[in-house]
């Protein structure tokens, strides 16, 4: 399952509409205090966040800083999207690895997404003894 | 010729003494008790001009510019003392004044005053050195209390330090800026301690460019008490004295309106590339999903409702791309004040009624409802296309921000006033409302209220309006409370504005 945090309707509608051809399942939300509300109300988290960066109630730099704070959250992949040319510091700084710059390919975007899923669908089955110590 | 050892001493003591008296370089007279002079040398007349027949016989006192000090030595020789370079002005036969020093003391003889004897030396030449010394000390005072009037009067902080980084002087400016009533606490104190840690490697080298003859040049940036953040940039400049390095002037300009007039545009034009792109991302991906299924071969989905969905959002998408063009090319002309009017006769209620039909569906959208409060026709002299403009501007706000958690009113209400020569437009909503200290900014140009950053377009559109409102010689204002909704009202006289065609 993905999660799309963007405002733009629009938008959100397509990504959408172009992941669920890739057969993926999508989950919208319309910003960022939208996506942590319903992610925290998700019984299996989405296995990538497709994260807007200028958003209103609540940015997407905000939406970051609260979800690595949150210890359920705080492992689920982020893709950043945003039209700004300093994208490549800005995820840096959100400490966010993947972006895709706007306006987005959607080949672009299709690959991005498999991406992320693969690798860390392998790294957390990796990681998944030390995640779990007891 | 008579050697020494042959002068006779009682044949010669008087002879030579009189001689002694008379040829002696130095001004000798003695006085009775009551003044009068008994004799006075040859150097004493010469001191103050007069023949001896004019002088000798005189009463000293007529002589003296200064009656008190004259007194005040005759009292004090009187009671026996001995005088030392005692000062006094003397009068010359050509009324000009010598200043002396007079050392003097009295020959008694059994108890009684005999004669004083006095010697008066001319200081006159060394008091004009001092007077004109004094003179160029007061010049200086004055020309130092000058600079003082300059360096206070800049708007720019000023200190003065010497070679080894002290600071001597600060200006008034810079006392403001400290918030400090006086440089008591920091004259004497180095500047490079007096800069903040981080800034220090950075005063230090300006400080050495100007110790080698050149201006040294920093930017800095801290927070200030009561000003929060500043931006300053600081030069260092050597001043001469008789060729010499002997101070180091450093100049502190605050920057601070420059340096947040070029964050604002950083954050406009972020904001700008931002909402210029997103509606191109979008039409971007719908040609692209065109593609993908015209290559896939499954042409006749091309009619299917999915495709005039597309079409439409792609129409939709192209209509505010235009909309904030429009916008960018209105701000370019009302900088540039170019931006010209038609007025003419022009009826507000039937276009704010177009207006609100345009709009419902987008309003429905999130749920709002427009309604339109006027019974009757409002006719006056304005700008058609601008009064759309200016409609559809408060019109698209109310939607943006019509909707708040904390109200349960969902309708934008727009109604009209007719006052004889006046219309009254107020548009109504019942969402976020602007609390008082953003109400301020909204009509300015790049300016968005803060929290709703991102709610969309470029934060021209009040501005824009409120321009046009103003060529047409109207007013608008905001009555709102954070979480209350706002109420934008506009006012405009019905008559055409005498002021031509352009703003």
């Amino acid at each position: 399952m993905i999660m799309v945090i963007e405002d733009a309707s629009d938008m959100r509608y397509l990504i959408s509409e172009i992941l669920t051809g890739e057969g993926h399942q999508v989950i919208g939300a319309e910003n960022g205090e939208d996506g942590l509300q319903k992610l925290r109300n998700m019984g299996t988290k989405p296995q990538v966040i497709l994260l807007d960066l200028m958003m209103p109630m609540k940015d997407g730099a905000t939406f970051r800083a609260e979800q690595l704070e949150d210890a359920e959250l705080a492992q689920i992949p982020v893709i950043l999207m945003s039209a700004d040319s300093k994208i490549e510091a800005i995820k840096n700084n959100l400490q966010i690895r993947h972006y895709l710059k706007k306006p987005i390919e959607i080949d672009d975007l299709i690959d991005t997404v498999a991406k992320v899923i693969e690798v860390n669908h392998g790294s957390q089955l990796h990681r998944l003894p030390e995640l779990q110590p007891s | 010729m008579e050697s020494i050892s042959q002068l006779r001493p009682e044949r010669t003591t008087a002879r030579n003494l009189a001689d002694f008296f008379g040829n002696a370089p130095i001004a000798l007279h003695w006085l009775t008790a009551d003044g009068t002079i008994l004799i006075a040398n040859q150097a004493e007349l010469d001191l103050l001009g007069y023949k001896a027949e004019e002088y000798i016989g005189q009463n000293i006192m007529d002589f003296h510019a200064d009656k008190f000090l004259a007194k005040e030595m005759f009292v004090r020789l009187k009671r026996g003392e001995t005088l030392k370079n005692f000062p006094s002005v003397l009068r010359c036969k050509d009324g000009s004044l010598k200043h002396v020093l007079i050392d003097s003391n009295v020959f008694w003889e059994d108890g009684k005053f005999k004669h004083t004897r006095c010697f008066t030396r001319d200081v006159s030449e060394l008091i004009r050195t001092q007077e004109s010394l004094l003179k160029t000390h007061q010049l200086l005072k004055a020309t130092e209390n000058f600079n003082q009037t300059i360096l206070d009067s800049s708007e720019d902080g000023m200190m003065v330090l010497d070679l080894e980084t002290k600071i001597q002087f600060v200006n008034k400016k810079t006392l403001d800026y400290l918030g400090l009533q006086d440089s008591k606490s920091i004259v004497g104190t180095s500047w490079i301690a007096f800069c903040d840690p981080e800034l220090r490697p950075q005063a230090r080298q300006a400080f050495q460019m100007a110790l080698g003859g050149k201006s040294g040049e920093f930017t800095a940036s801290f927070s200030l008490p009561g000003k929060g953040m500043t931006w300053w940039t600081v030069v260092a400049t050597p001043v001469y004295e008789l060729g010499e390095i002997k101070k180091i002037l450093i100049v502190g300009r605050d920057v601070t309106k420059q340096e947040l007039a070029l964050k604002t545009r950083d954050e406009f034009l972020s904001v700008a590339s931002h909402e210029l792109k997103t509606p191109i991302t979008t039409i971007k991906f719908q040609i692209q999903m065109f593609e993908r299924e015209a290559r896939s071969g499954t042409g006749d989905s091309l009619s299917s409702p999915r495709v005039v969905r597309k079409l439409s959002m792609m129409n939709n998408q192209i209509r505010r791309l235009t909309s904030l063009i429009d916008d960018l090319l209105d701000i370019s002309r009302l900088q540039n004040r170019k931006m010209t009017f038609e007025f003419g006769r022009t009826e507000l209620v039937s276009l704010l009624r177009d207006l609100s039909q345009r709009f419902q569906e987008e309003a429905k959208e999130r749920g709002l409802t427009i309604f339109v409060q006027a019974n009757y026709s409002v006719i006056g002299y304005w700008d058609k296309m601008r009064m759309e403009q200016v409609f559809a501007n408060l019109i698209t706000n109310a939607i943006k921000y019509g909707i708040s958690p904390e109200t349960t009113n969902k309708s934008i209400e727009i109604s009209v006033v007719n006052c004889d020569d006046r219309a009254r437009i107020i548009v109504q909503d019942y969402g976020l409302g602007i609390s008082e200290c953003d109400q301020q900014r909204i009509f300015s140009p790049f300016e968005r209220v803060s929290s709703c950053q991102s709610v969309g377009g470029l934060g021209l559109g009040l501005y824009i309006t409120k321009e046009i409102v103003e060529a047409h010689s109207g007013k608008i204002w905001i009555e709102s409370q954070l979480g209350q909704g706002s109420r934008f009202i506009v006012e405009l006289p019905k008559t055409p504005p005498k002021k031509g065609t352009s703003k």
